[in-house]
């Protein structure tokens, strides 16, 4: 099982990176995290943004990234510390 | 005053649906809208019916679409099986979706109310939940435009949700809303699986509805809502629905 952070999207810093403010850690995570990680988006389930990544635009990402929350399964780290992760929309409605 | 519009004529004021949508009111309540004897004849029809939907037990009936936010074919495979239930259920009562939408239709004579379709495809046109004894439903807004972005029925001006009351608890189950709109920032408030943090209530206005059955509830759910926990025996058993308008195009549409 990867580990999984939760948080707010916040600057967008490339069209497949941005800064998470990470508001929740899943219990059993290998690893601790900083409050704010940087994530280069590996697979993303987000309505608004196309599965394929060529099609992404810095703005496309600030649409639907910025203060949006957002879940990251973490796949693996950079030597940078850089987080590679899948990024979804979490928990939209249900009940 | 945060307080709801009573009505007991089974009609809506278009004033007073601009009055929730602006948030001068909390929510219109239709006393005894829909008769109590199709309500049991509903929740009879239920229990007899061997009823395959999106859930192992009957907790709900029908897809809800914010579930299925980046996946529309599946919304609308089981939107299809669901509407063929809702058909059998309703089959020896009053439609409660058509009356629900005859009525919301009247209080808009300007626009015109259309069938909702996406690619030749059907919304689901209700769902049907059940809250048992001890669940809650916590904190939370509903608004198509931001989560919903990928389907058609998010072109939208103002979305309004219906709930109609089919079976009461005898306890809880209350349904309280909070004079506070959703915006974008209230995200960082945000809970794991859904919802949002309790602390968004305090200092709040809320108005709190005790519903009956047979009586339909309309409000504007980008208000912050939620669901007291349910303590009595009986099971709170509501159909819902929400509607979109568009005011460029004059129409209405619903969809679940």
């Amino acid at each position: 099982m990867s580990d999984i952070i939760w948080g707010n999207g916040n600057n967008i810093i490339s069209k497949s990176s941005f800064q998470l403010d990470v508001t929740h850690r899943k219990d059993g995570n290998s690893e601790k995290y900083q409050d704010t990680v940087k994530i280069i988006i590996s697979d993303v389930d987000l309505p608004g943004l196309s599965d394929n990544k060529s099609e992404w635009t810095v703005e496309d990402l600030q649409k639907v990234i910025v203060n949006a929350f957002l879940k990251c399964e973490i796949n693996s780290k950079t030597p940078e510390g850089e987080l590679v992760a899948k990024v979804s929309h979490s928990g939209a409605a249900g009940y | 005053m945060w307080n709801s519009i009573i009505s007991t004529s089974n009609e809506i004021q278009n004033k007073d649906i601009k009055k929730i949508i602006n948030g001068q009111n909390s929510s219109i309540i239709i006393k005894n809208f829909y008769e109590k004897e199709n309500c049991d004849k509903i929740i009879q029809k239920i229990s007899n019916t061997n009823i395959e939907n999106d859930s192992k037990k009957f907790n709900h009936i029908g897809p809800f679409l914010m579930n299925y936010t980046t996946r529309k074919e599946k919304y609308f495979q089981n939107a299809k099986k669901a509407n063929i239930i809702f058909k059998k259920i309703f089959s020896n009562v009053e439609n409660p979706v058509n009356k629900i939408k005859l009525t919301m239709s009247k209080s808009f004579p300007n626009y015109k109310i259309s069938e909702t379709k996406e690619n030749e495809l059907d919304y689901a046109s209700c769902n049907i939940r059940r809250h048992v004894k001890g669940k809650s439903v916590p904190l939370h807004k509903d608004n198509v435009k931001y989560e919903g972005i990928e389907y058609k029925i998010s072109k939208i001006n103002n979305q309004l949700s219906c709930i109609l009351h089919l079976q009461q608890t005898e306890e809880g189950g209350n349904l309280a809303i909070y004079k506070k709109q959703w915006e974008k920032k209230l995200e960082k408030f945000r809970e794991i699986e859904f919802g949002y943090k309790d602390t968004l209530k305090n200092g709040i206005e809320v108005d709190t509805i005790k519903s009956k059955v047979g009586d339909l509830v309309i409000l504007n759910p980008n208000y912050l809502h939620e669901v007291s926990k349910i303590q009595g025996s009986s099971d709170r058993i509501t159909l819902g629905m929400f509607f979109g308008i568009q005011n460029k195009d004059k129409k209405i549409f619903s969809w679940a």
